[in-house]
């Protein structure tokens, strides 16, 4: 377990670290390292695509292994930003209220984003198969 | 309650490719997160219908819609490039003064010239 080394008045005024946050740190990196694969990935395809007409795109994102790597890629690059952006508004916004509320706001937009992508793949899905 | 008189800093201090290149990993994230809802609307445009994604394409593909593709490369380019840069400096590797500044100028010839082959590999088609 960890050690407090801490006097029992300091414990009550919780002064001192809070001994979270490392799994923050380690998110943010553990999802930038596999965005450096599905980014170049996404790019590739994307360059490669352009100027396709839709039914080309369509079929292309109802692949099952694009379909896959698109819903990764996309709840990868949301959480990314999402503990991104929460860093930037600790920085920048002194008033622990207007923090947290922005804070969780902005998680909550990228989840809704997230799983709109995911739906929008379904979606796509669906529509190739008829 | 008077607000008391503060040393001038970012007015003073020599901008160097340490803090220059921290401040625009930083914002070229934000550029970056805000880009995600094009990908989004991208998604939902294929989703929708050749209609949808029709127009969605011609806005892609319009000067402005171009402009921003530009800029989102750029921030994409940097911001992996200089993230790479991170990661090594988690792992322990570059610290040195020497190194900050060679692995800082990489950044920028790499995601400069990421960018300009992006740009005209675009142009070319």
């Amino acid at each position: 377990m960890t050690q407090h080394y801490q006097s029992p008045l300091t414990k009550i005024k919780r002064q001192g670290s809070t001994h979270t946050g490392v799994a923050h740190w380690k998110g943010q990196r553990l999802s930038a390292v596999a965005l450096i694969f599905f980014c170049g990935w996404f790019l590739a395809e994307i360059i490669s695509h352009t100027q396709t007409d839709y039914h080309t795109v369509l079929l292309w994102v109802s692949q099952p292994w694009n379909g896959a790597a698109l819903s990764l890629f996309a709840g990868l690059i949301f959480y990314h930003s999402a503990l991104g952006l929460q860093v930037i508004i600790e920085d920048y916004i002194p008033n622990l209220v207007w923090q947290s509320t922005l804070i969780f706001t902005i998680k909550v937009l990228n989840i809704l984003l997230a799983i709109l992508s995911w739906f929008f793949i379904l979606r796509i899905t669906i529509l190739a198969i008829r | 309650m008077p607000t008391r008189p503060l040393s001038p800093h970012l007015q003073v201090y020599r901008p160097q490719i340490t803090s220059i290149l921290s401040i625009l990993h930083r914002m070229t994230g934000m550029g970056l997160s805000f880009g995600t809802l094009f990908l989004v609307l991208w998604l939902g445009s294929i989703a929708q219908g050749p209609s949808a994604y029709l127009t969605v394409s011609l806005w892609f593909t319009s000067p402005l819609g171009q402009t921003m593709l530009f800029g989102w490369a750029f921030c994409f380019y940097f911001h992996l490039a200089n993230g790479i840069r991170h990661l090594c400096w988690d792992l322990g590797w570059g610290f040195e003064l020497t190194s900050v500044y060679r692995s800082g100028w990489a950044v920028i010839t790499i995601a400069t010239a990421l960018t300009a082959i992006t740009f005209l590999w675009m142009i070319g088609r």
